[in-house]
């Protein structure tokens, strides 16, 4: 028994870890005075370290612990790195705005509340428990971004909140399907279930996954469920922006991997073709639109649009060919970690465009740049060109696994629409890399830069080379996440 | 009798009167009614299937999904009074700075 508890503690660590240093410092922030709750950033960065360090430890000592609501696979682990990360670097960013300084502790408890519900998001074996944790990070999301409380901010929120509640609405009527034909939300229970279902029951489960694939779709902001994403994604304080562009889709990817793994065996919907028009959507729509746009912070937005359509691409190929599953989810996992890296890396630079509490958003600003700032234009050079996928970059090695796997599964088509889909982008990413270089400058203001900026920019842009010159190791690590899948 | 078919037929009208609604109305505060509707009609599902197939977890998931729409209108009308502050209406339609 006490083996057992021991067991449970040592899987739930990192959520536990979450959850009491977010309570902890919300307690603290009531009692600081105002200007002093700003010093909060430190324990919040020293808490999610602490959470990376329990959830490394977890995924090396690997163990898949069966019972309850929460499982604790390494694909859990591995997602919660990423997540870990993503929280970790923006949190960095927020220092350097008005938000992070002026409104003090809350924004730190609210994205440590966030980040606890991605971490339950990836362990949840229940479908109830799944929305939960979704609701725990999206409402803490919706705070978040209209946290600058200008009219945009308030605009972005209320946008992001009213789509997100329409979402979680199909979501929820999804899960009281499935629960309807097969009389629990536990998906062990699900796909013993399911297997042997038959007539209305089968029928109940398909339109559930159906309607649990449009909540989903809404998260990811996949095409056609993406419209909210640019205004949301322009409106928020840019490390909110770059939280949702990261770590939020990746627990959006989280849910979508176990859907695929625990529904697609047994439910016989035309699972490839519904994902393939999907990342072909979400792909050529993100990245046509994205062509027109000025606005640094939109045109990020469709660029994540498009990326989540590649590692769409992704989860259509695991279902294509069961023989490659494991490699194809390997890939998306890798993919999610790579973009959020070069995303990341790329809010960093709008951060520092901007000074405190005016943010510096046309593409047209940064004419002029590569003069004032060499090192900072070579790092937006850098990760606009990871971005659209050329080497020796990490955004190549991310394209260059999902697409093998792609191409392996028999996915030949879709190949050639990711293919051709990344030579449109590199007209918009080069075109600001253009802009910073050749552009003669208009009324420069130098930013200012700190040093928590440089070091986000410094680690992202290194880790950017680094892995994708050696990415080998990192992908193993990807690929032995997915190696015993529980159910 | 009452079947569980009837109970189901409402829900789904429930739910179908809640996405019409959200699409429908530009009010920010109707369309907070909608998605409400829409969470109730799947509580209503879940109420269904627990007493008619015997299994109580179905009620208890009913209460954490209340719970959780209670939250959402919290954060909700948080934003919304934020919105009222800075432009004095809730119309959707108005709410338009950022367009492209």
């Amino acid at each position: 028994m006490t083996i057992l508890f021991l067991a449970m503690a040592k899987a739930l660590a990192p959520f536990l870890a979450l959850v009491l240093s977010g309570l902890l410092l919300l307690i603290v922030t009531a009692f600081l005075p105002k200007e002093k709750t700003r010093l909060l950033f430190y324990p919040t960065l020293l808490a999610l370290a602490g959470t990376t360090i329990l959830v490394a430890t977890n995924w090396v000592d690997g163990f898949p612990l069966e019972g309850g609501m929460v499982i604790s696979d390494r694909i859990a682990y591995g997602f919660d790195l990423v997540f870990l990360l993503s929280v970790f670097l923006s949190t960095i960013l927020s220092r350097e705005t008005e938000e992070g300084n002026a409104h003090g502790g809350e924004y730190y408890v609210l994205t440590l509340f966030a980040t606890a519900g991605m971490v339950l998001m990836a362990h949840s074996r229940d479908l109830l428990l799944l929305f939960i944790a979704l609701e725990i990070m999206s409402l803490s999301a919706y705070i978040l971004t209209s946290y600058r409380q200008s009219a945009k901010g308030a605009e972005a929120g209320m946008k992001y909140f009213v789509m997100g509640a329409f979402a979680s609405g199909f979501l929820l009527y999804g899960i009281a399907l499935i629960y309807g034909a097969t009389g629990s939300t536990d998906f062990s229970v699900i796909t013993q279930a399911g297997a042997g279902a038959t007539g209305n029951s089968l029928w109940l489960i398909r339109i559930g996954v159906a309607l649990l694939l449009i909540g989903f779709g809404f998260k990811i902001a996949a095409v056609p469920f993406h419209f909210w994403a640019p205004d949301v994604y322009e409106g928020a304080p840019t490390p909110v922006t770059a939280l949702m562009a990261s770590g939020v889709k990746a627990a959006g990817f989280v849910a979508l991997v176990r859907l695929v793994i625990a529904f697609a065996p047994f439910t016989a919907l035309p699972w490839v073709k519904i994902l393939s028009v999907l990342a072909f959507l979400t792909m050529t729509i993100g990245n046509l639109i994205a062509l027109k746009q000025t606005n640094i912070k939109r045109m990020l937005a469709y660029s994540s649009i498009a990326h989540a359509g590649y590692a769409l691409v992704g989860l259509a190929a695991s279902i294509k060919n069961g023989q490659i599953q494991e490699e194809a989810l390997a890939a998306v996992l890798f993919y999610m970690f790579a973009y959020s890296l070069m995303t990341i890396g790329a809010f960093a630079i709008v951060v520092a465009m901007g000074r405190k509490g005016d943010e510096v958003d046309e593409i047209g600003d940064y004419a002029g740049l590569s003069e004032h700032h060499p090192a900072l234009a070579a790092a937006m050079a850098l990760f606009m060109i990871s971005l659209t996928g050329i080497p020796p970059t990490l955004g190549f090695i991310g394209k260059f696994y999902l697409l093998r796997a792609a191409v392996s599964s028999g996915l030949i088509g879709l190949t050639v629409v990711a293919v051709l889909n990344s030579v449109i982008s590199a007209f918009y990413y080069l075109s600001v890399v253009m802009v910073i270089y050749f552009q003669k400058e208009k009324g420069y203001r130098l930013p200012q830069l700190s040093y928590t900026l440089l070091f986000a920019v410094s680690f992202t842009a290194m880790a950017v080379i680094y892995l994708g010159l050696f990415p080998e190791e990192l992908f193993q690590v990807a690929k032995q996440s997915f190696q015993a899948v529980v159910f | 009798m009452i079947s569980l078919v009837h109970y189901l037929i409402v829900s789904i009208l429930l739910f179908c009167i809640g996405v019409a609604g959200f699409l429908c109305r530009r009010n920010a505060l109707v369309l907070f009614m909608s998605v409400e509707l829409m969470l109730n009609a799947a509580n209503l599902a879940f109420i269904t299937f627990a007493r008619f197939q015997g299994n109580p977890s179905g009620s208890v998931i009913a209460f954490f999904v209340m719970v959780v729409a209670a939250a959402e209108v919290a954060v909700g009308l948080a934003i919304l009074v934020l919105v009222f502050k800075n432009r004095s209406s809730v119309d959707v339609n108005e709410i338009s700075l950022m367009k492209g």
